[in-house]
C-alpha cells in the first residue's frame, strides 16, 4: 500500500453512501469480528466494498495477551475471512479481553513485562503461521497502568516486532490518551518507534472527563493529536493512515474531511523530508 | 501460577463484581480512588458492549419490554451469563432460558419463546448464502424418481413449536408491518424460520408441514416425508402443499442433482 494512503473505518451508517459515491480513498478498514458470519448481508456488503477499495481487517476479539489459551475457533474464523476478503492489512491489539473463559469484549491493558512479551510474541508467531502473513499489532489506550510494567508501550511494541517480524500499527490518539491519563511525554515514546516496522497509523477522537480522557472514537481528531501525528511522520515518514470513528458517527463528509486533513499533513511532511 | 494470569483474574473479578475492585487496587499506578473510578469505566464498557449486542439480537424483546427495562434485563443477564466469546454475535444463546427463569417477567409468559425465535432469526441471518430455487421447476422426473428425491433444508432454516403465537408476535413488531395488531395469546404456533435472500422470513405453519420438514431434516426422501406428513394429518392436501413447498420452500436438492438438471 502506498505510504500516503488514507483510509476510513467502514461503518454501517455509511455503507450505502460509500458504495454509491466511492470517494477517493486508499483503503477501508473494518472490525474483523463484524464479518465472521459465513453468509448474509454484512459479508456481501464487504465484498462489494472490496470491489472498489483495498480492505484492512482490524481484529478486536482475539485477546492475544490473555492467560487463557488462544481461541483457536476465533482464529480459524479470521483465517476464513482473510481468505475470502484478501485484505491488504490484518491487525490486532496488544491486550487481553478474557480470562477463565469469561470475555469482557474490550481491549484491556496488560503489564508491559517480560512475561507478557514472551506470551504475546509466541501468540503472534502462531497467528502469523496460521494466516501465513504478517499481522500488525496496535498499542491500546488505557485508563489504568500496572506498577509492574518494565517496558514502555512503544518499547514493548518495538521488541515484539523485532522478535516476531510483525508490523506495528501505531495509534497516535491512544498514545496521547495514555500520556494524559498517566502523565508521561508522548513525544519521548514516539522517538522509540522503529520506523521500519510501522506499517499503519490510526487517528481518532477522544472525549474528556474530569478524571481522564476517554478513547471513544466519537469526535474529530484533537489538535494535540494532529501535532503528534505530524511529529510521528517527521520521525518515520508517511504511513497509511486511518480515520476511525465508532460512536456518534457523523456524515461521511466529516470523515472525508478528516482524511483530507491527514493527507495534507502527509504531503507537508514528505516535502520537509526531502 | 504466572503473574499474568493472576493479574487478569484479579482484574477480571473487579470488573465482574464491584465489591472485588479493592483487591485490584495495588496492581495499578493510580491512587485507590482513581483506580476505583477507572475500573468502573472498564466495567461500564463491558456491560455496554454486551447490552448493545443483546439489543441487536433481540430487537423484538426490547420493543416488548421497552428499552429502559431491556437495559436492566441485559445487565442482570450479564451478571448471570458472561460473554463466552470474542465475537459478540454469539452472546445471547442463553437469553431465552434466562428470561424463562426470571421472576420479574413471569407474567409475560411468551417472552422466552419469542427470544428463542429471535435467536433462530439471528442464526439464519448469519447462515451460508443459498438462494431459494423452486425445486418444482427443476424436476421433470417420473413419479417414482420424485418419491426417491432427497431434499435438505436451506442453511439457517429452523422450526420452533410454541404454546404461544410467536410467529404472529414477531411479525407485528417488524418495522415494515402494516396490518392490524390483534393477537390471540391462547393460540399456539409452529414457526418456520428461513432465509430468503438477505432477509429472514418467519411463518406460522401447520403440524403436517412441520412433520414434513422434520422428516427432510432427518434425511428421509420426498416420498417418506410426504408419508410422515400424512400420518399426522390424513387430510393434508399433498398436491397443493407440495406445489407450495417445492415452489417456494426453504429447500435444496441433495442428491440426483445431475440427473435432474440434465435429464
Amino acid at each position: 500500500m502506498h505510504p500516503q494512503a488514507i483510509g476510513i473505518g467502514f461503518r454501517q451508517p455509511h455503507y450505502r453512501e460509500l458504495l454509491d459515491r466511492t470517494p477517493a480513498l486508499g483503503f477501508l478498514e473494518v472490525h474483523s469480528e463484524n464479518f465472521f458470519a459465513r453468509g448474509g448481508a454484512s459479508i456481501r456488503v464487504l465484498e462489494k466494498a472490496r470491489e472498489h477499495y483495498p480492505i484492512s481487517l482490524h481484529g478486536v476479539g482475539l485477546s492475544l495477551a490473555s492467560g487463557d489459551r488462544l481461541a483457536q475457533a476465533h482464529l480459524l474464523k479470521l483465517q476464513e475471512l482473510v481468505a475470502r476478503v484478501e485484505p491488504v492489512l490484518v491487525s490486532e491489539h496488544v491486550c487481553w479481553g478474557a480470562i477463565d473463559g469469561v470475555h469482557f469484549n474490550d481491549l484491556l491493558p496488560i503489564p508491559y513485562s517480560d512475561e507478557a512479551l514472551a506470551l504475546v510474541a509466541a501468540r503472534v508467531d502462531w497467528v502469523q503461521d496460521t494466516l501465513r502473513r504478517e499481522i500488525l499489532l496496535e498499542n491500546i489506550s488505557a485508563y489504568l497502568q500496572y506498577r509492574e510494567s518494565t517496558w514502555s508501550e512503544t518499547g514493548f511494541l518495538a521488541e515484539l516486532a523485532r522478535r516476531t517480524g510483525c508490523g506495528i500499527l501505531f495509534d497516535v490518539n491512544n498514545l496521547y490518551v495514555n500520556a494524559v491519563n498517566f502523565g508521561f511525554d508522548a513525544r519521548c515514546l514516539i522517538s522509540e518507534l522503529p520506523g521500519s516496522c510501522v506499517r499503519q497509523i490510526h487517528l481518532a477522537g477522544h472525549s474528556r472527563t474530569d478524571d481522564c480522557l476517554i478513547d471513544d472514537h466519537g469526535s474529530r481528531v484533537n489538535a494535540e493529536v494532529w501535532e503528534l501525528y505530524q511529529a510521528t511522520l517527521s520521525h518515520i515518514g508517511s504511513r497509511p493512515t486511518l480515520i476511525e470513528w465508532d460512536t456518534d458517527i457523523p456524515e461521511l463528509d466529516v470523515l472525508l474531511d478528516e482524511a483530507a486533513r491527514a493527507h495534507a499533513i502527509q504531503t507537508r511532511s514528505e516535502v520537509s523530508h526531502v | 501460577m504466572s503473574d499474568l494470569i493472576t493479574t487478569q483474574r484479579v482484574f477480571g473479578a473487579a470488573l465482574r463484581n464491584a465489591t472485588k475492585a479493592a483487591d485490584a487496587s495495588s496492581m495499578f499506578s493510580t491512587d485507590d480512588a482513581t483506580t476505583m473510578r477507572r475500573l468502573a469505566i472498564y466495567r461500564g464498557n463491558a456491560v455496554a458492549a454486551a447490552s448493545k449486542a443483546l439489543a441487536n439480537t433481540f430487537p423484538v424483546i426490547s420493543q416488548v419490554v421497552g428499552e429502559e427495562f431491556f437495559r436492566a434485563l441485559a445487565r442482570r443477564y450479564w451478571d448471570d451469563v458472561p460473554s463466552a466469546s470474542g465475537d459478540l454475535t454469539e452472546y445471547g444463546a442463553h437469553f431465552a432460558n434466562f428470561l424463562a427463569a426470571f421472576e420479574p417477567v413471569a407474567e409475560l409468559g411468551y417472552l422466552a419463546d419469542l427470544a428463542r425465535l429471535e435467536w433462530l432469526v439471528q442464526r439464519a441471518l448469519c447462515a451460508h448464502d443459498a438462494p431459494r430455487v423452486a425445486i418444482s421447476t427443476l424436476t421433470t422426473l417420473a413419479p417414482t424418481d420424485q418419491e426417491e428425491m432427497r431434499l435438505a433444508l436451506l442453511p439457517g432454516t429452523s422450526v420452533l413449536e410454541s404454546v404461544w403465537p410467536v410467529a404472529r408476535l414477531w411479525a407485528i413488531h417488524q418495522a415494515d408491518y402494516n396490518g392490524e395488531f390483534s393477537v390471540d395469546l391462547a393460540q399456539g404456533e409452529i414457526a418456520l424460520i428461513a432465509r430468503d435472500g438477505w432477509r429472514v422470513t418467519v411463518q406460522s405453519i401447520g403440524r403436517a408441514e412441520y412433520t414434513f420438514y422434520q422428516a427432510i431434516a432427518a434425511d428421509l426422501d420426498l416420498g417418506h416425508a410426504i408419508d410422515a406428513a400424512l400420518s399426522v394429518d390424513t387430510n393434508w392436501d399433498v398436491a397443493k402443499q407440495l406445489t407450495k413447498i417445492l415452489g417456494n420452500g426453504p429447500l435444496e436438492l441433495r442428491q440426483q442433482k445431475e440427473r435432474i438438471t440434465s435429464p
